[in-house]
Order: C-alpha cells, then sequence, then structure tokens
C-alpha cells in the first residue's frame, strides 16, 4: 500500500514573463493576519490560523530566546461555552523554520492535541446523571478535578523535511513528561475565583521544556485576548473608512472583544540560526486527515462523532501577515493554504501585479498606485526579506516571516510602524504584538518603500519615488496599539477576556 | 497475506460500493469471512453479512492486492478507526466486540491512486474477519449450574 503525505505534492509549473522570472521562484506566501480568508478555511474554525508572530524575546534576561506565536481559532467570543474552543484532535498543527534561506523547512515543531471527557455526573433521582459542562465547578489548579474535558497536547521537534523526519518529543524539565496540559478557556470570573484568576491559573500552564538538540525553551498553548487589532469591518465594506483619517482613535478595533487561541515557544536563537546567517524565516500551517468520515451513530464520548484517517493534508498556512487575505486571488486562497514555500511561484503575480493597490485607487480616485511593475519593492517585503535587513545570504523566493535575530530588541523604543518608522526590530524584520501591520502593509502596498528608499534605492527595492505618487502617505484604518498595551513577559499576549465579559 | 485474498476472490464476486459476506463457521468455534473489492479513486465501500448479526470479538483486517489502495477510515457497527500512515503499518487492522442486537456492517474510505495528486487508478482490496464467539447467555446459565452442582456435590461429601 502507498500512502504519501499531500504535502508532497509538485509544485505546478507556470508560465510567467522573462521579466518576471528571476521573482516567480522568489514569491512565497506573503500574509498578514488572516482570519476565515479563504473558502474551504472559512468552514474550520478549529484549524483557521490567523497570524503568526516571532521576534527576539524582550521579557527581561531571556534576550538569548526567539518567541515564535502562532494563533488559531478566529473570531472567539469570549461567551462560546460550554465547549468554548478546544483545539481540533484531529489535526496538526506546526510551526516551520527556514534557516537557509532555500525555502524549506530546517526545523519544525509539531502539536497535536487530545481532548478527554471525565464523564462527571451529578446525583439526580436516584441515578448518576452526566453533566452538560466542560467543568463541574471552581478551577484554581492544572488538571482540577472540576474539570470535565481535559485538554492536552503534545509537541516534537523536526529537522529537515516535516513530512519525512523525524520527531523527537519536547519534555518538561521539572517530570520528564512529554504530555502538556492546556489551561481549558476562560469561562469566567466565578470559574476562576475572580477577576485575576485565571491569569493565575492559566500561568501554571507555562513550561520549561528541553528541546532534543537545543537545549531549554519554554511553551504555551492556551487561549489569549485577540491581539490583532484592525478596522475589519469598515475594510471589508469597501474601505467604508477615510484612509488618510487620525491614526489613532480613528476608528473602532473590531477584534477588542474577541479572543484566540495561542501556540507560544520560547526557542535559543542558537536553535533557529545558523552561524553562517543570522536570518530566519517562519510560518505555521495546520493539516487534517485526509479522510474524514462522518459516523451516523455516534458511540458514547466526546469524540466518536468523525473518524479521520489517512495522510496529513496541510489546510492551513501562514507567515506574513495579510498575504491570503488581501494579496491572493479568490480562486487560489484554498490552494495557497495548501502550498509551501518551496512552490510559492504559482502566486508570484499576485505580489508583482497586486490587485489590492489597483483597488485602493479605484475606491479613492485623488491617490495613485505605484506604477512599477513588477513591483520588486513588495517582493523584497514579502518574498526575500529586505537586503541588508531581513534578507538571507542565499535567498530562494517564498514568502514567510523573516527575522533578523542579530538585531537586538528595543522594548522601551519599539515604534508600531516598524522599519517604516525607523525601529529595524520591528515588522517586516519579523513581526511583534504592537506592530501596527495593518497601518505598514497598506503604505507597503502603496508604495513607501519606494518613497523611503530614495532616488539611489539605497534600499535595492527596485524602484523610487517617482513610481510611487501616494507613497508618501499615512495610509491608515485609524486604529492603533503600541507595545505597552501588552505584558512584557512570555506568552506576551494578553489575559483572554472571561465569558462573564459584558461588551 | 495476498495469497489468501488471490485465492478468496475465486469464491467472491467483486462489486462496487457494496457487497455481502457470507460468514462461515470453523471448527475451532470461529465465525470467519473474506471479500474483495475493486476500486477507483475515491471510495466509501458498505459491507453487509450474512448471517447478518453476530456476537463476539471481531478482527478485521484489511489490506491492498494490486494497484496502490490508501485507507482513511472504516467503521464497525458504528464504532470508527483510522488509519494513520506514521504508525508504519501496511495493512488496516482493527478489533472490537459486537453484539448481535444489529446487524453487522462495515464501512470502508480510502482512495484507488495515487491519493497526493488526487490521481484515480484500478486498485483491488481485501478483507477478513475472525470473529471469536462469546458465551450466549444460555451457555452462561449452564455453566453456572453445573458449578452450582459440582459445589453441592463436594459439600455433600463433606457433610458425610
Amino acid at each position: 500500500m502507498t500512502t504519501r503525505p499531500q504535502d508532497q505534492r509538485p509544485a505546478r509549473a507556470f508560465a510567467l514573463s522573462a521579466v518576471c522570472a528571476c521573482l516567480t521562484c522568489a514569491f512565497g506566501d506573503a500574509g498578514a493576519s488572516s482570519h476565515r480568508e479563504a473558502p474551504f478555511m472559512s468552514t474550520q474554525p478549529s484549524v483557521d490560523g490567523t497570524d503568526l508572530y516571532m521576534f527576539r524575546s524582550y521579557e527581561a534576561g531571556r534576550q538569548g530566546y526567539v518567541t515564535v506565536m502562532a494563533d488559531y481559532i478566529p473570531f472567539q467570543d469570549p461567551q462560546g461555552g460550554p465547549n468554548f474552543y478546544q483545539f481540533n484532535q484531529n489535526a496538526l498543527y506546526q510551526i516551520h523554520f527556514d534557516n537557509n534561506g532555500d525555502a524549506k523547512e530546517d526545523i519544525s515543531f509539531q502539536f497535536t492535541f487530545k481532548n478527554t471527557s471525565k464523564g462527571q455526573t451529578l446525583p439526580s433521582g436516584g441515578n448518576n446523571t452526566e453533566i452538560p459542562l466542560i467543568n463541574s465547578g471552581t478551577i484554581s489548579s492544572v488538571n482540577a478535578p472540576t474539570i470535565n474535558v481535559r485538554e492536552t497536547f503534545n509537541v516534537s521537534v523536526v529537522r529537515g523535511d516535516s513530512t519525512t523526519g523525524t520527531p523527537a518529543a519536547l519534555t518538561r524539565i521539572s517530570t520528564g513528561a512529554t504530555t502538556f496540559d492546556k489551561p481549558i478557556d476562560n469561562i469566567g470570573d466565578k470559574t476562576f475565583g475572580g477577576s485575576t484568576g485565571y491569569a493565575t491559573y492559566a500561568a501554571l500552564h507555562i513550561y520549561d521544556v528541553a528541546i532534543p538538540g537545543c537545549g531549554a525553551g519554554r511553551v504555551f498553548v492556551g487561549q489569549r485576548k485577540e491581539p490583532f487589532y484592525i478596522a475589519v469591518g469598515k475594510i471589508f465594506d469597501l474601505f467604508n473608512l477615510n484612509p488618510l483619517g487620525p491614526e489613532v482613535n480613528g476608528n473602532k478595533n473590531d477584534l477588542e472583544a474577541k479572543n484566540i487561541s495561542t501556540i507560544a515557544m520560547e526557542i535559543p536563537i542558537s536553535c533557529l540560526a545558523t552561524a553562517s546567517d543570522p536570518v530566519i524565516g517562519a510560518w505555521t500551517t495546520s493539516s487534517l486527515r485526509q479522510g474524514q468520515t462522518l459516523n451516523p451513530t455516534p458511540g458514547h464520548g466526546i469524540n466518536n462523532a468523525v473518524v479521520a484517517g489517512g495522510a496529513w493534508v496541510q489546510v492551513s498556512r501562514v507567515g506574513m501577515p495579510l498575504v491570503n487575505e488581501v494579496i491572493i486571488g479568490l480562486d487560489d486562497k484554498d490552494r495557497f493554504n495548501a502550498s509551501k514555500p518551496s512552490t510559492d511561484s504559482y502566486f508570484a503575480s499576485y505580489v508583482t501585479n497586486p490587485a489590492f493597490p489597483a483597488l485602493v485607487q479605484k475606491l479613492f480616485p485623488s491617490v495613485t498606485a505605484p506604477k512599477n511593475f513588477p513591483r520588486t519593492d513588495l517582493v523584497a517585503v514579502f518574498l526575500t526579506g529586505i537586503s541588508g535587513l531581513n534578507q538571507p545570504k542565499n535567498v530562494a523566493p517564498s514568502e514567510m516571516l523573516r527575522l533578523n535575530t542579530s538585531i537586538a530588541p528595543n522594548y522601551g523604543a519599539q515604534d508600531p510602524l516598524g522599519v517604516a518608522g525607523g525601529d529595524k526590530a520591528g515588522f517586516p524584520n519579523g513581526r511583534r504584538p504592537g506592530d501596527d501591520i495593518v497601518d505598514a502593509s497598506l503604505r507597503v502596498a502603496m508604495g513607501a518603500l519606494c518613497v523611503l528608499t530614495g532616488s539611489s534605492d539605497t534600499l535595492k527595492v527596485g524602484c523610487s519615488p517617482s513610481d510611487a505618487p501616494s507613497g508618501g502617505l499615512p495610509f491608515t484604518d485609524g486604529v492603533r496599539k503600541t507595545y505597552t498595551d501588552f505584558q512584557r513577559v512570555f506568552p506576551y499576549f494578553d489575559t483572554p477576556l472571561p465569558g462573564n465579559f459584558n461588551n | 497475506m495476498k495469497r489468501l485474498f488471490c485465492l478468496a476472490m475465486a469464491g467472491f464476486s467483486l462489486a462496487v460500493g457494496a457487497q455481502t459476506v457470507a460468514l462461515t463457521s470453523t471448527s475451532s468455534g470461529d465465525i470467519t469471512g473474506t471479500f474483495v473489492q475493486q476500486a477507483n479513486g475515491s471510495f466509501i465501500d458498505t459491507f453487509t453479512f450474512t448471517p447478518t448479526s453476530v456476537a463476539g470479538k471481531v478482527s478485521v483486517s484489511l489490506s491492498d492486492i494490486n494497484g496502490p489502495i490508501n485507507f482513511f477510515t472504516a467503521l464497525l457497527n458504528g464504532q470508527g478507526f483510522a488509519f494513520l500512515p506514521e504508525d508504519g503499518n501496511t495493512n488496516f487492522h482493527f478489533s472490537t466486540t459486537v453484539t448481535a442486537d444489529q446487524p453487522l456492517q462495515l464501512q470502508v474510505s480510502g482512495f484507488a491512486g495515487d491519493a497526493s495528486t488526487l490521481s484515480g487508478m484500478d486498485a483491488t482490496y481485501g478483507g477478513s474477519f475472525i470473529i471469536s464467539g462469546i458465551p450466549e447467555p444460555a451457555d452462561i446459565a449452564l455453566m453456572l449450574a453445573g458449578l452450582a452442582g459440582i459445589g453441592m456435590l463436594a459439600r455433600r461429601r463433606k457433610t458425610t
């Protein structure tokens, strides 16, 4: 019998003009926030990867580490009980790293989950009847007796091809255990003993781990307050806002009352970057089994409605923010989610000849989209990294979030516009919680790099200010946060809103 | 195993999508059955059995015979089983206990061909059933009666 992982499928060849040929092999998936961005993914919330963050750790004493955080399961209402938002135990969640620029993963971390019902009962008229909730009382400890559905996960590291490499389990340093408890979601203040109870409880699930071949790191998986901020409703309503209005408090953050599920790791820099190149690239993926069968007569239990088998098939991919959301064409979004960076040439024209700036110009005729085609400036941001900043020495163009690990963190001086604001430790050199990737991406799309690079093209992005008549405008969605809006300790994202939250 | 299935082909007709499998009793008291099924591309095949209902521990083994077969899942009387390639198995084995209060039914899903490109190919797979019987209530009652009789005899001898 032959069973091959789906993500080994060969790249589909496609023809581009000679001008674009050198670029196509370099384009990957440039994605920003990616909430329900693709037709199929909008039906699969439990494996919907939304955002990837990666930065040099700026918690005190942790400068030798890189923090990476992958967010899944979007648009969580804090009140979403009784099941809340559990990871899919029939799925594989991964964070991949490329440390030599060849668009292929060199180190991957694989997460799998298990959700187990304890079948707790209460006496009722002489019967012991199962309760309908995931908890039967207050909770203050890991796997408390009052937790009715225990959520656990395992983490492995794989070197080389993630589909053929040999996984090695991460272990908890204090116990040697390979299975970790995930905190159940923030049901509400009464469940966790007050408004600060959940933060205390969740902190019990930050694990010091031994990473085979890497030394020590930290892992946390659990619900967090949605860190991404955007006036998303108005943007999708044909930009029903003033794109040159106030940058701060100009519009409401539509995700302010939402939670998200985060997979967070803190990994030694020496584990991820090589001695010959400090630049690393990262992307997160989720995969489902190729076959699923609905059981018309599920047995007693919480995991019997569906049986899933066969090879893992990748269904979600997130690297740079907003790529699949606003760059990839609608009919290729599902394909992008199933693709690997090494096959990104298929999507190259979405970067070299993007539709988004043309749409902005159509909606706001007073602004002019950049005129340089192919858009080499966008290729630099999304596919190769910027020369001298976060471009690998030997780069194969591909979409991923790239970080120069030799640039020290600068807590206290973080600019939410990142590189565009003169802060080289920020987006697109990695991504931090406070970075305003909506404003930054909007400005880059409209040609900000062509203006920044000047007539002598100091950034080597292949364009000049004359190519981008509107490249110097302060485009914004009117929503702004900064590093001060987030905690300064791992896992950086804030405590999730409780179920009793009244918005 | 492959030879077993090839031999079995002579005695069973091929069908697409559904077929009925005859179960036979062996001298050891087990009930066995085999089948062979053709497929091309995605398949969800349903197998029913004669006699329709049995009780006991059912061990099922599925294997490819000709061409590439990728098993995904199986449902046996409502119990689900997943084929996980990373486990390294080449055959799909599972077992469970069934009772006689519902018809025995097996549903198998998978893909015949190259599942990584969804290119369908003609292929054939086979399955074997071994059902180890569990005592019927009447048998249990008879055994208990026998034990009670032995106990009474032992007690009578002791008192005399």
